[in-house]
């Protein structure tokens, strides 16, 4: 039988009432609260049995204080002395418990301890606005794209997770700042006829949250195809755990040693931005290196569905390509782009295409939107006008227009796909259906996987 | 409009600062005042603690040794005048109720 278990609940800092009443189930369970880190709470078995929990905030303890200061000492033989056992310290928050059927309750004051709290949730309230905010604006940039341009986001794993992570850190910061002011608002209301408020918290929407985001980053690990990409999102991902398990590492070592809490938390501040820095120098480096060597991957090794030089002749040392794949369960994007070196003069000097697969159908309306508003951005009037699809051997077909005028820029659709081309020459009958065989789906190979 | 700072006591401040009519030990003061009142009134030790605080810092009580972490306080001038002035306000409202309702009330 173990005798040591965690969980990992993120309680809103003010919830007093839901960690008491967490630690109440845990120790009638047999459990009892040891120690709080950012990895979890960490309990130690006991006999089970009835006790009282509370907790209390003193906005001058600190996290990186060596020990207990003589204040709070004196505090805890107050508390010992009301019938009341230390447990545990995290931050600006104590942790007591009783195991008197009805003892006195620490606070007896409400508007006391609603200053305390109030003192102590400065800075949480600081940070909580400003993820707000941040939540607010990419969120919704991410919510007006989706909306305006869907095929960039849901083309893309990443852009599509990091839009999750943004909305869900809106939602959190949102729910708990009304919650806290409101439970503020009723406090000093009640605090008048001396009663206290239950403090109602966060912890369910705040998993709810990080297990959207930890899906998410599942998602985009196991369907982004940019070579590479996983590499470095696994890369990223181990800075991160590194940078805290240094912060950690370094803030309890200097508690050790008995750091005045200043030095603890210079010293432990001054590693984390050193360590970021050079993680991230490490990683940059091995990027540029990668870039400079030259990435070999069976994607970018695919040869593109159509080239320039197949269509108007010429040799592929002509031109400068570039090739960018995209993949996720929604869409599949390839973006081809051929242009001659600055030197040669050739009748077709350029060809860019962008081929979608869509693998949702219901996707399919709203990309060929997003599509054919793709070039009406600026304050020229550009319009994609019905062409006959026939030479093209498609379904469907657009011609870009300016003010009415024709521009070698078309929209081929076809059942799930769609081709975007812009020539800069008029192609002729056989090079359309050169075109249309090489992006039919049914006579050519599904090219973006 | 708030109200100043300890122009009215509440009644664990009220018998916080009785018991320290005489020099008194904090910790001392949360046994005190349930046998003082009956165990009507009772202090938390977190509140208890704050309040001495504050009270030192208001200048109306001032401690008079430390053994260890165990502290004594005792009431000063200003305290004392701080709690005759509540005590004439419980009084003036026990006046006000007694004629209101007269004699019979107590009976």
């Amino acid at each position: 039988m173990k005798d040591r278990k965690w969980d990992f609940i993120p309680f809103s800092f003010y919830d007093r009432t839901g960690m008491a009443a967490h630690l109440e189930n845990r120790a009638a369970q047999g459990w009892m609260l040891e120690r709080i880190s950012p990895f979890g709470w960490f309990y130690r078995r006991i006999s089970p049995a009835q006790l009282h929990f509370t907790v209390t905030y003193n906005h001058r303890m600190s996290e990186f204080a060596p020990g207990p200061t003589e204040e709070e000492q004196t505090y805890q033989d107050f508390c010992t002395h009301g019938g009341w056992q230390f447990v545990t310290q995290s931050g600006k928050m104590s942790f007591f418990s009783s195991a008197e059927p009805d003892p006195v309750p620490i606070e007896t004051d409400p508007i006391l301890e609603l200053k305390h709290i109030g003192r102590a949730m400065r800075p949480i309230v600081i940070l909580l606005f400003f993820w707000l905010l941040i939540g607010f604006w990419m969120g919704g940039s991410w919510c007006y794209s989706l909306i305006n341009h869907p095929i960039d986001l849901l083309a893309n794993s990443l852009n599509f997770a990091t839009g999750l992570w943004w909305l869900g850190l809106f939602l959190y910061s949102a729910a708990d700042l009304w919650s806290y002011f409101h439970w503020r608002h009723k406090t000093k209301q009640a605090a008048q006829l001396g009663e206290f408020v239950p403090t109602r918290g966060h912890h369910r929407l705040l998993l709810g949250v990080v297990a959207l985001v930890a899906a998410s980053l599942l998602y985009w690990l196991l369907t982004d195809q940019t070579s590479g990409m996983r590499m470095m999102t696994l890369a990223w991902l181990a800075i991160y755990l590194v940078l805290l398990l240094a912060v950690q590492g370094t803030k309890q070592f200097l508690k050790r040693r008995g750091a005045p809490t200043g030095v603890n938390r210079a010293v432990t501040l001054s590693v984390d931005v050193i360590l970021a820095f050079v993680l991230c120098g490490v990683v940059f480096f091995f990027l540029l290196h990668t870039v400079r060597t030259g990435i070999s991957s069976p994607e970018l090794d695919a040869q593109p569905p159509l080239s320039i030089e197949a269509l108007a002749g010429g040799n592929q040392e002509d031109y400068i390509h570039s090739v960018r794949r995209e993949e996720s369960v929604f869409l599949a994007r390839l973006t081809v782009q051929q242009f001659t070196n600055w030197h040669q003069s050739t009748k077709a000097s350029s060809l860019d295409y962008t081929l979608l697969d869509i693998k949702v159908p219901f996707l399919y309306s709203l990309c060929l939107d997003d599509m054919l508003q793709a070039q009406n951005t600026g304050p020229s009037d550009y319009t994609y006008v019905t062409t006959a699809p026939t030479p093209w051997g498609a379904e469907a077909a657009y011609q870009l227009t300016l003010d009415g005028e024709a521009l070698d820029r078309y929209l081929l659709c076809w059942p799930e796909r769609m081709v975007s081309l812009d020539f800069n020459w008029i192609p002729t009958a056989e090079q359309m259906a050169q075109v249309g065989a090489a992006f039919n789906p049914a006579h050519a190979p599904d090219t973006a996987e | 409009m708030p109200r100043m700072k300890f122009q009215t006591l509440t009644e664990q401040m009220y018998y916080i600062l009785l018991c320290l009519s005489r020099e008194c030990c904090g910790m001392d003061i949360m046994d005190r005042v349930p046998a003082m009142t009956g165990g009507r009134v009772q202090v938390g030790s977190g509140t208890l603690y704050h309040l001495l605080e504050e009270f030192v810092e208001a200048g109306m009580i001032r401690e008079t040794k430390a053994e260890g972490r165990r502290r004594s306080y005792i009431l000063t001038d200003q305290g004392r005048d701080r709690l005759h002035a509540e005590y004439r306000r419980i009084c003036a409202q026990a006046e006000d109720y007694r004629r209101i309702f007269g004699e019979e009330a107590f009976q």
